[in-house]
């Protein structure tokens, strides 16, 4: 991560595809699998919200695709009948 | 604190956060938008010195929020979830030690904020176990990575501690909720 040279910390901008590389980046770190693995589980709803909190790190998984995918992410999860 | 516009509402949040963070790490903060949706956060996590030779601890931040109305043209942040811990790294390897969680959109059956400590007991491993907490800042978080993991702060005594608490004020002034009150 590079450093800034002010007092205090800056931001970096990321685009959609920046973010979905820290997606990448982080599922990979977390699961092992691809973000793009990641995204597709997660709006399938194979990952509960058990799973998705079992795991530390795997939540934060979850609050990236929100952003990488757009705002109708979290609601294509399965439905229990 | 309401700001004239959403602009100055999303800036003025950005910044008491960034501020804060600066106590501990210049690195920066990866930010991004999707609709009024916002985000902040470390990846990978970023690292961060201790005191007497202890091995280097790393901070993993997931912050989101919106801007919403808060009255007669004034806008406020208010924090969406968020998800703060410390890690340590062994043979390249990041291992969280303890997390502090609120996700109340992601898990519509955990809508409190909650603390993961990453361990095991006599009882078994508690690394899942959702401990309750109130609504903790990134001051609170900050302020425990200094004194209970002695975690060295980028800057003298007096200069983090006023920045601290300066910020933490504002946040239980314009927070809209301090504690979960319906927790079952």
């Amino acid at each position: 991560m590079p450093r800034g040279r002010g007092k205090i910390v800056g931001i970096r901008w990321l685009s959609k595809a920046g973010l979905k590389k820290v997606l990448d980046s982080r599922a990979r770190r977390v699961l092992g699998v691809s973000g793009a693995t990641f995204e597709k589980n997660y709006s399938m709803g194979t990952m509960g919200a058990k799973s998705l909190d079992g795991k530390a790190g795997t939540l934060d998984l979850a609050t990236l695709c929100v952003f990488t995918r757009g705002k109708r992410a979290q609601s294509k999860r399965k439905r229990s009948r | 604190m309401p700001s004239p516009s959403v602009r100055e509402a999303d800036s003025n949040f950005a910044y008491y956060f960034r501020e804060s963070l600066s106590v501990l790490t210049n690195s920066f903060l990866l930010a991004s938008i999707e609709r009024d949706r916002r985000i902040l956060l470390y990846e990978p996590p970023v690292k961060v010195g201790r005191k007497n030779g202890l091995e280097p601890l790393y901070l993993s931040i997931t912050q989101t929020y919106q801007v919403v109305e808060a009255g007669d043209r004034a806008f406020k942040a208010r924090s969406t979830s968020y998800s703060y811990g410390l890690l340590a790294k062994q043979n390249n390897n990041f291992h969280e030690l303890l997390e502090f969680h609120w996700h109340p959109e992601s898990t519509p059956k955990l809508r409190w904020p909650h603390l993961h400590v990453i361990a095991n007991s006599q009882g078994g491993d508690i690394s899942r176990v959702h401990f309750p907490t109130g609504r903790l800042s990134i001051e609170d978080f900050i302020r425990l990575a200094i004194r209970d993991f002695q975690v060295k702060p980028r800057m003298a005594h007096d200069d983090w501690k006023k920045i601290l608490t300066k910020n933490k004020a504002a946040f239980c002034e314009g927070a809209s909720w301090l504690y979960w009150k319906p927790l079952i």
